[in-house]
């Protein structure tokens, strides 16, 4: 009777010889590449592919309560590990069951209130729980003992692993945001000269870095010193004959815009000083709507053909430029035809 | 598990296959040594993944010369005069033309970085998600992916600082990167660090991108290494030199071998086996045995490659020079003229060989 037992044993450990215990029990990709079968009957059932597999509907299903609550109590129903490690990977195991009980959609999809790498594995030194005062140092474990307790740390991980999937994906993608909000400041801000830059970057002092709005483009910027050109159109006092168009450097001495949530768009005033290839300068304001396009009035004194008033269309010349020089220059070339030299 | 190297380029134009050279070098390197008969046998046992983000240095210098020339232009053809004003201009068109000098070239780069808060923004969010990204995307089927990230010169200050803020600010309320407890990458291999000068956002010696131990329970990485080259005069402004961190600080700091007479370059860096040794052994763990690594170091002549003799003196020269005059500094506007100063004489001494 007892001889047949025997002999059932070891055809149900399967004709091939099982893995010996080694540190090797410890590598994950030495475990998974093996698989469950390569350990034998006894150990298959234990085997990190096989648990997590058995897992694989409710982790799926995002059911963490009961993925962790598995873990937890499986392993209280083992012997084989006993002492200190026993107590240490029980009472993680058990903190690891609280913690995906407790936790909520919205917890979940940004990886709070759960620890990803409690159950990481340095393989090299090799200890798990390091730093905590429940540190395991898996070479000083019997062989046997050694393999349960890596095998149920390595399930533990990956499970872990596939909690925290959805919330690095998150991650990811809100950084991926972010950099597509600088694309679109880059893109249609008005232009910031370097001295520009300098100014708003003294003006907003140190910055910590708390969240990642922090890390964003500005949602308000100064206009400092400013160069641009523009058309300007003046002598409306004596009537429509006597309008005349004048090619002017323009220069905004100071300014503020401000720009909507996505940074596509922004407004603002500025003053403005413009300077035509003769005659004095004209002083005034201007408004700025959006990217392209800004207006503006000023006042411009003697006794010339540009004296008086006269309007300012602005363009953030070197933006528009590059984006539609033909459309601009198309625009330049009517507004010259309309108005008379 | 898979294996990650992430590779982060310093100062100077990089395009999209910038890390060629550098997966050239490692894998030329790993085929001295038994365990790697092939690049491919490297290749195998870990992934590289290039970290890009000198784009955002070209973007914002190729915005300021586009201002300055079109708005040239344009007042050429409407016949404006900018009158003293087009100096000014002249001096910023020539941001584009990279190619003319190394200042504009290279170290351009360290100011837009130190200086330049959009800039620094810009590059840390790229570099933070290409990071987040390549970890997300590898992390399937639970299986965990153990990374390391090798910087060079600049690039160990954007990584330390973008290694830095990932692990210490929710993005967006997302703390899957937070430490401690959520994400621990096995090794931090710097090349030239520079990452103490141009400290901007946290000290690197007492910041998250330190190796965690008891002391340093929020450490983001289990290992540290320092590699520094003798004559290499960027590493030298307020070097980089934690203590306390043994034994999971390596640090080589008297780097003397000669392959190129550009000693800051990263490739060169490689080329040493006492550089590539501990990374090989990092990334791939075991992989050159005590005695093969011993042999490979002491069979490694100190002047080879493309260094000649002629070269060498005026680069020697030339670097102690630089050195001299560095001292105890602390500045980055120094080393950035520094840099400029020793890129230009090693390419002085490459055209005496």
């Amino acid at each position: 009777m007892r001889a047949s037992l025997f002999v059932l044993l070891l055809v149900s450990s399967g004709a091939h010889a099982q893995v010996g215990f080694s540190a090797e029990d410890c590598n994950p990709d030495t475990v998974y590449a093996r698989g469950p079968s390569a350990y034998g009957a006894e150990w298959a059932s234990l085997h990190p592919a096989r648990v997590v597999g058995s897992l694989q509907d409710d982790i799926e299903a995002g059911r963490w309560g009961p993925v962790g609550a598995a873990l937890a109590d499986n392993f209280r129903r083992s012997a084989r590990v006993r002492g200190p490690a026993r107590r240490s990977l029980q009472s993680h195991l058990d903190t690891l069951a609280t913690e995906l009980a407790e936790v909520g959609l919205e917890a979940m999809m940004d990886g709070r209130g759960v620890m990803r790498d409690r159950f990481a594995y340095d393989a090299r030194d090799p200890v798990l729980f390091e730093f905590t005062p429940s540190e395991i140092q898996t070479s000083g474990l019997d062989p046997a003992v050694r393999r349960e307790v890596c095998w149920r740390a390595l399930v533990a991980d990956n499970v872990l692993i596939q909690f925290f999937g959805p919330a690095r994906n998150n991650a990811a993608s809100a950084l991926r945001d972010a950099i597509a909000l600088w694309d679109e400041f880059n893109e249609t801000n008005y232009s910031l000269y370097p001295w520009e830059v300098a100014v708003n970057q003294f003006l907003a002092g140190s910055q910590k870095i708390r969240s990642l709005d922090d890390l964003t483009p500005p949602a308000t910027q100064l206009v400092f010193l400013h160069p641009g050109v523009a058309l300007e159109a003046g002598g409306f006092g004596a009537g429509l004959d006597s309008l005349r168009r004048f090619d002017v450097l323009t220069l905004e001495p100071i300014g503020i815009l401000w720009y909507n949530d996505e940074r596509s768009s922004y407004m603002g005033v500025s003053a403005v000083v413009t300077i035509p290839t003769s005659g004095g300068p004209g002083i005034g304001g201007m408004v700025h709507f959006g990217r392209a396009v800004q207006v503006g009035a000023v006042v411009r004194g003697g006794s010339g053909p540009e004296r008086g008033a006269s309007i300012v269309l602005s363009t953030d010349v070197f933006k528009l430029i590059q984006r539609t020089p033909s459309a601009f220059r198309e625009r330049i070339a009517d507004l010259r035809d309309a108005l008379p030299d | 598990m898979s294996r990650v190297l992430f590779l982060i380029h310093g100062m100077g134009v990089h395009g999209t296959d910038w890390a060629q050279e550098v997966t050239d070098k490692l894998g030329e390197v790993a085929t001295r040594y038994d365990r790697f008969p092939s690049l491919e046998a490297l290749q195998e046992a870990v992934e590289f993944v290039p970290i890009t983000y000198d784009h955002v240095f070209k973007g914002q210098l190729q915005r300021w010369a586009d201002a300055a020339d079109n708005l040239r232009e344009f007042t050429r053809e409407n016949e404006i005069d900018l009158g003293r004003g087009a100096v000014l201009f002249d001096w910023i068109a020539g941001a584009s033309k990279e190619e003319e000098n190394f200042f504009w070239s290279h170290t351009i780069d360290v100011i837009l970085y130190h200086y330049v808060r959009e800039v620094q923004s810009q590059v840390r969010l790229h570099v933070m998600h290409q990071i987040a990204d390549a970890l997300a995307a590898r992390e399937t089927n639970g299986r965990r992916v153990e990374s390391s990230v090798l910087a060079h010169s600049l690039g160990t200050a954007v990584a330390h600082d973008s290694l830095h803020i990932l692990g210490t600010v929710p993005l967006d309320g997302n703390e899957s990167f937070l430490t401690p407890g959520n994400q621990l990458f096995e090794s931090f291999i710097t090349l030239a660090n520079v990452s103490r000068v141009l400290q901007t956002v946290a000290n690197p010696h007492e910041s998250i991108v330190v190796p965690r131990s008891a002391s340093r329970p929020r450490g983001y990485v289990r290992r540290y290494y320092n590699f520094r080259h003798a004559l290499d005069p960027i590493p030298a402004f307020w070097p980089f030199g934690p203590s306390g961190w043994a034994p999971k600080l390596v640090s080589d700091l008297g780097l003397d071998f000669l392959r190129d007479v550009n000693v800051h370059g990263f490739a060169h860096y490689l080329d040493g086996p006492r550089v590539h040794i501990p990374i090989l052994n990092e990334v791939v763990p075991g992989a050159i045995p005590d005695d093969e690594a011993a042999a490979a170091i002491a069979g490694y002549p100190t002047v080879g490659g493309s260094a000649c003799a002629d070269g060498v003196a005026e680069l020697v020269e030339s670097a102690r020079k630089i050195l001299a005059t560095i001292g105890s500094s602390k500045d980055p506007k120094r080393l950035v003229t520094a840099g400029a100063e020793f890129l230009a004489a090693a390419e002085s001494a490459a055209d005496a060989c």
